[in-house]
């Protein structure tokens, strides 16, 4: 069971990258549970994804000390016994450092086989964010296997570029860091190849 | 006890307000309905249908296991009342009646106070904007009558509390509790938002902070000397270093919180400061406010041992027990750590054990029992 970690500030596109991931794995005829775990609505239609053939469960938000790590476990661990997946996606709450996550899975749930991490990065709100959220912002950076550049579409391609060579610059270990619109679909196969 | 020449209230208040060592560790549970539910083989949706029910529950944990020093939650954390008298302010997602009925009550965050309102807050006043107006954003009520109505059960649910614990020796911690004016306004617009505010809009954003930091003093004085304990609590789970760079925290955050304990301490009041995520990088601010003025209640993401190093002799610390470890761990590992917190945190006095933030739901009654005891008879077996 490989772990997808699709992480980022609220609002930067998350669900939608992750639907198309999920629907891309289904295509190929893997097994796909989703969790999500965002303080805000969600937006994913469970029933709508279920009717796709992809299991979904939420989690318990809110409490990123006292129940997130068992709140997750818990889940893994059903989903392994019901759905035995081939792949988890998950979408945590913007408000825990994913690295933390990772740790937390790694430490509670024996049968993960791998794991990767796409953090996503929005170019209209990154400079206030880098401004005002740097710690947050820096701890989902080091976390990352591949970061993404979402949300090409709205900005030109200049600010593209910056935003990209900011992101390279603040990363201690380089990663790949692609630009993409989840929304337009543009760049999203060579993200997820680099994904899996 | 063998070896207990103290009650319970002096041990508490001697160890918060550093004055000396006690006879041994204070325990304080963070006990509230989450926990206490599913200890009484209450679901979590019949905890938050019945109120009563809960009370029941909090009364039964505190005789099954002995009691403790002082109590966290001396009436139910209901959605109502954390919103009527806590002053929370958002929504929640409540099993039985938005959630299957074994889920906990989730936070329904949304983007609810616009940027217009930052303004009628600095206007009219916290106070009046949040009763006459806020609260009917974020609940079902829609009259003052069904305010006071609301507000009047919960205070009659006191009341039959107040004689429950009266019977059994027991004072509350705190005897007013708040949500820091930073952590409101986080949750009001939900956190990005909020954070965009700080970057487009400070001057507005700290108009508001003022008017409410202004107007929240009074309240948690009034409150403390009507119950009689000098004890007042604020909770902020977002202004640490974990999210925010330290300029944005003195600016935003810091300046408030001296003049909140700058008046409270002034009237006699300890403040316990319910601070989650990792604080390390903001703890040695609050070597700068008077001794023995506030109490750090940390949820175990932040070094309580490195913290220690930086305010020891000067400020307490309520925890920290992992709720982690609570639900995962063994007694013996929840044993072990709560020695090494009485060693290396309350060699001195300035430890109030408890758990990291709060008691989870899925807690063993074993790992919380062997908190309890460990707290109880640690030290005197040393002797």
């Amino acid at each position: 069971m490989r772990i997808l970690l699709i992480a980022g500030f609220l609002g930067t596109g998350k669900t939608t990258l992750l639907l198309h991931i999920a629907r891309h794995l289904a295509s190929l005829s893997r097994n796909v549970a989703v969790i999500e775990n965002e303080i805000g609505d969600i937006g994913i239609d469970g029933l709508l994804l279920q009717k796709k053939g992809l299991e979904v469960r939420e989690l318990y938000g809110g409490c990123v000390c006292c129940t997130m790590r068992t709140d997750l476990r818990t889940t893994l661990l059903k989903v392994k016994e019901v759905v035995n997946p081939d792949y988890v996606l998950i979408e945590p709450t913007g408000a825990a450092y994913p690295g933390d996550v990772i740790r937390n899975i790694l430490a509670d749930v024996p049968f993960v086989t791998g794991y990767s991490v796409a953090i996503l990065v929005d170019p209209v709100r990154y400079d206030m964010l880098k401004a005002m959220m740097t710690p947050m912002l820096d701890a989902q950076l080091r976390s990352a296997s591949v970061v993404a550049v979402n949300r090409i579409d709205e900005v030109d391609g200049d600010t593209v570029e910056r935003i990209r060579a900011d992101v390279l610059s603040r990363m201690e270990e380089q990663k790949p860091v692609i630009p993409v619109s989840a929304q337009e679909e543009i760049n999203l196969d060579t993200l997820i190849a680099e994904l899996l | 006890m063998g070896g207990e020449i103290m009650d319970g209230w002096d041990r508490v208040e001697t160890a918060i307000r550093y004055r000396e060592k006690p006879d041994r560790v204070p325990i304080v549970p963070q006990l509230t309905k989450a926990a206490s539910a599913p200890f009484q083989g209450i679901s979590q949706a019949d905890a938050c249908r019945d109120d009563e029910l809960i009370l029941d529950a909090l009364i039964k944990c505190y005789d099954e296991f002995g009691g403790w020093d002082a109590l966290y939650m001396d009436i139910p954390d209901s959605e109502l009342m954390q919103i009527l008298f806590w002053q929370q302010p958002l929504a929640w997602k409540v099993p039985g009646r938005d959630l299957p009925d074994d889920y906990a009550m989730q936070v329904l965050e949304e983007e609810v106070l616009t940027i217009e309102e930052y303004d009628r807050i600095a206007q009219e006043g916290w106070q009046k904007f949040y009763y006459d107006y806020y609260v009917f954003k974020i609940t079902h009520m829609e009259t003052q009558e069904d305010l006071q109505r609301e507000m009047g059960r919960i205070e009659k649910l006191g009341q039959k509390a107040a004689v429950e614990w009266g019977k059994r020796s027991v004072k509350n911690l705190c005897g007013s509790i708040d949500f820091h004016p930073f952590f409101k306004l986080s949750l009001m617009r939900s956190m990005v938002k909020f954070t965009e505010d700080l970057y487009y809009r400070g001057e507005v954003v700290e108009k508001a902070l003022k008017r409410m930091t202004d107007d929240m003093i009074q309240p948690l004085i009034d409150t403390c000397k009507e119950t009689g304990i000098y004890v007042a609590a604020f909770v902020e789970e977002r202004a640490s270093a974990f999210y925010y760079p330290l300029h944005v925290f003195e600016r935003f955050w810091w300046k408030y919180t001296e003049q909140i304990v700058d008046a409270l301490f002034s009237e006699g009041i300890v403040l316990v400061m319910h601070l989650d995520t990792d604080w390390g990088k903001n703890v040695p601010y609050f070597k700068k406010l008077p001794k023995g003025s506030v109490v750090l209640e940390l949820d175990s993401m932040t070094d309580i041992f490195e913290a220690k190093k930086v305010l020891e002799g000067h400020q307490a610390f309520h925890g920290d027990v992992s709720p982690a470890l609570q639900s995962v761990g063994t007694p013996e590992d929840i044993e072990e750590y709560c020695r090494k917190l009485i060693d290396e945190v309350g060699y001195d006095g300035g430890l109030v054990l408890g758990v990291g933030c709060e008691v989870p739901p899925d807690c063993t009654k074993e790992n919380f029992r062997a908190m309890i005891e460990t707290a109880k008879h640690y030290e005197f077996s040393k002797k």
